[in-house]
């Protein structure tokens, strides 16, 4: 495996799955999905949802921390330290860099965030099955979790393109700001982005300059309110697939953008 | 193509994050390195050494004037197979080993799997890190560091070495050693250029140096050239009586010379300690 690329998205991995502070959030954060084991509830279909709940909420915690933190760091630490100047004195080029990093960072959060749903789905499993006993509903055990663990799956692909969001809004951020300055910007990203709703009904309200202002908002920022299904899965409704596919198609375009704005950048970054 | 390193008007202005000019580092620059040769620059801290050697591999760019680095302009990407760097201090992947970074270095260089193998085990002999290889980085001490920065070196075995400050923040033995290396690198045909501000070290292995100082070519030439002051001969003896000592002296009035010191010789600090230490060691080289 001598692809540049491929060495470079294989040493991210490398640094990522190996460092403590990851894995001490990715400890939290099964642990959180776990907790749900230790809960009792009054009756079958308001247990399932709040185990639901949870779980997706610890998934989405470390899917937020993460990203900010890696996508903040991992290119800014590589100039801060300088470890990037060896790095560059070996035949890569800037844009292969860049792509090394992102897809390394991609596919390590593809990873976590898999393990992470399997523990929660075995969570789950067991759970529904103490309960389905509980309520004398034996029979509808394995059926309802494997039909919930489609709708959860569906959240989560969401849940994992949304990552892609945040960790390329964090590289093209960080070509300019130091760490602390590109993680609040990307929260802020993260939490507008979620409000892109209300900014457009904003701007069709608001004066003439503030409105154009908003509109530009609106088509600047990622709509990251599309990739929120959790609640609308916890309730037990149906999300289509022609939904999660369009809207991963979105995402990861929107993604790949921002990664290539970012490499052509740092192109010419002084380091 | 004779020269390994061609600078020529050679500027450089750090900007803020603003754009506007912070410090002239590099200040009209003209340096030529010759194949084969070990070249030292040679200047106080914050003369520029460092930023020639960025703008040498194209982490930062010129703010005027041009650079050929074996042949090429220092953005040509197929050069750097064959372009060494060591930084000034060794920055390294402390999550990783010393064999897991050289094997990253040597994938970058595109080096097939077995010749990396077979390589990282020669070079880490070399450095003398071949106990500690499993254990990480993060972990060494300042000297190791610096050898898995020289390592890196060797393992991709180039033409041209870039070395900045390769004896800093180590003991003499282990400067030494360095030392070594680097002659034999010459040996080899390989052309270096290193940095330093350490007078004694650049005397003892450069064939040339420039001195730099607030960015500026201050001297250039020959070492040996800069440092014989040539109508003056020095002689040194050993188990010479006192009265023999009268008679040289009559001897050198007597022919016209004129004589400007008697002296018992000291050694310097540093060979000194070196013969000590090897001498306790048992090592002789
Ligand atoms: N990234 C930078 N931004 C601004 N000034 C810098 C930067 N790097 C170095 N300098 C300044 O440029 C001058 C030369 O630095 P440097 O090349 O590191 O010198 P040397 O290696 O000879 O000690 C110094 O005044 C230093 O403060
Ligand atoms: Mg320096």
């Amino acid at each position: 495996m001598n692809n540049v690329i491929a060495v470079i998205a294989q040493h991210t991995f490398v640094e990522a799955f190996r460092k403590r502070i990851f894995q001490v959030i990715f400890i939290f954060s099964i642990l959180m999905v776990l907790s749900t084991q230790f809960f009792t509830f009054f009756t079958f279909g308001e247990e399932v949802k709040i185990l639901k709940d949870i779980g997706m909420a610890g998934i989405t915690f470390f899917s937020l921390v993460i990203s900010l933190v890696i996508g903040s760091s991992c290119i800014q630490t590589d100039i801060e330290k300088k470890s990037i100047y060896t790095v560059f004195s070996y035949p890569v080029t800037r844009k292969k860099y860049i792509y090394g990093r992102a897809l390394g960072v991609f596919c390590y959060l593809i990873f976590a965030i898999f393990i992470l749903s399997m523990v929660f789905y075995i969570a789950l499993g067991i759970k529904t099955h103490f309960i389905g006993q509980k309520f004398g509903e034996e029979a509808r055990f394995s059926f309802v979790t494997f039909a919930h663990n489609i709708e959860l799956t569906k959240g989560i692909l969401l849940i994992i393109v949304r990552c892609f969001i945040i960790v390329s809004s964090a590289f093209l951020l960080s070509m300019f700001f130091q760490q602390t300055f590109t993680i609040i910007m990307c929260f802020l990203i993260y939490v507008l982005g979620h409000l892109t709703a209300f900014i457009a009904n904003m701007a069709s309200e608001a004066n003439r300059v503030f409105g154009y202002l908003m509109t530009g908002f609106y088509y600047i920022f990622p709509n990251l309110e599309f990739f929120n299904v959790s609640d609308y899965i916890s309730v037990g409704k149906h999300v289509s697939a022609p939904y999660v596919l369009l809207v991963s198609a979105y995402g990861i375009i929107y993604s790949l953008m921002l990664i290539l704005v970012t490499a052509n950048i740092f192109e010419k970054k002084e380091m | 193509m004779e020269n390994a390193i061609e600078i020529k008007a050679l500027k450089k202005i750090y900007r803020d994050f603003w754009n506007r000019p912070k410090v002239t580092a590099v200040n009209g620059l003209d340096l030529t390195v010759k194949k084969g040769e070990i070249f030292g620059m040679l200047g106080p801290n914050g003369s520029g050494k460092t930023t020639v050697l960025k703008l040498l591999l194209g982490l930062i760019f010129p703010s005027s004037g041009s650079i050929k680095v074996m042949g090429a302009s220092p953005e040509n990407i197929g050069n750097k197979k064959n372009i060494g760097y060591m930084p000034e201090e060794s920055y390294l992947y402390g999550f990783l080993n010393a064999d897991e970074i050289l094997d990253f270095y040597g994938k970058l260089n595109a080096m097939p799997e077995k010749i990396r193998k077979k390589r990282i085990n020669e070079v880490l002999d070399i450095v003398g890190l071949s106990e500690a290889r499993k254990r990480r980085v993060a972990d060494y001490s300042k000297g190791m560091s610096r050898r898995i920065g020289l390592a890196q070196v060797l393992l991709k075995d180039p033409d041209l070495v870039l070395l900045d400050e390769p004896t800093i923040g180590l003991d003499p033995i282990g400067a030494g050693e360095i030392k070594n290396i680097i002659k034999k690198l010459k040996d080899r045909g390989k052309t270096v250029l290193l940095s330093s501000h350490l007078l004694a070290e650049v005397q003892t292995i450069c064939d040339r140096i420039a001195i730099l100082y607030n960015g500026k070519l201050v001297r250039e030439g020959n070492v040996d050239d800069l440092l014989t002051e040539g109508n003056k001969t020095e002689i040194i003896v050993s188990g010479l009586k006192t009265g023999d000592i009268d008679k040289i002296k009559e001897l050198i009035s007597g022919s016209g010379g004129d004589l400007i010191s008697v002296d018992h010789p000291s050694e310097t600090l540093e060979s000194l300690f070196i013969k000590l230490i090897r001498e306790k060691s048992g090592k002789n080289n």
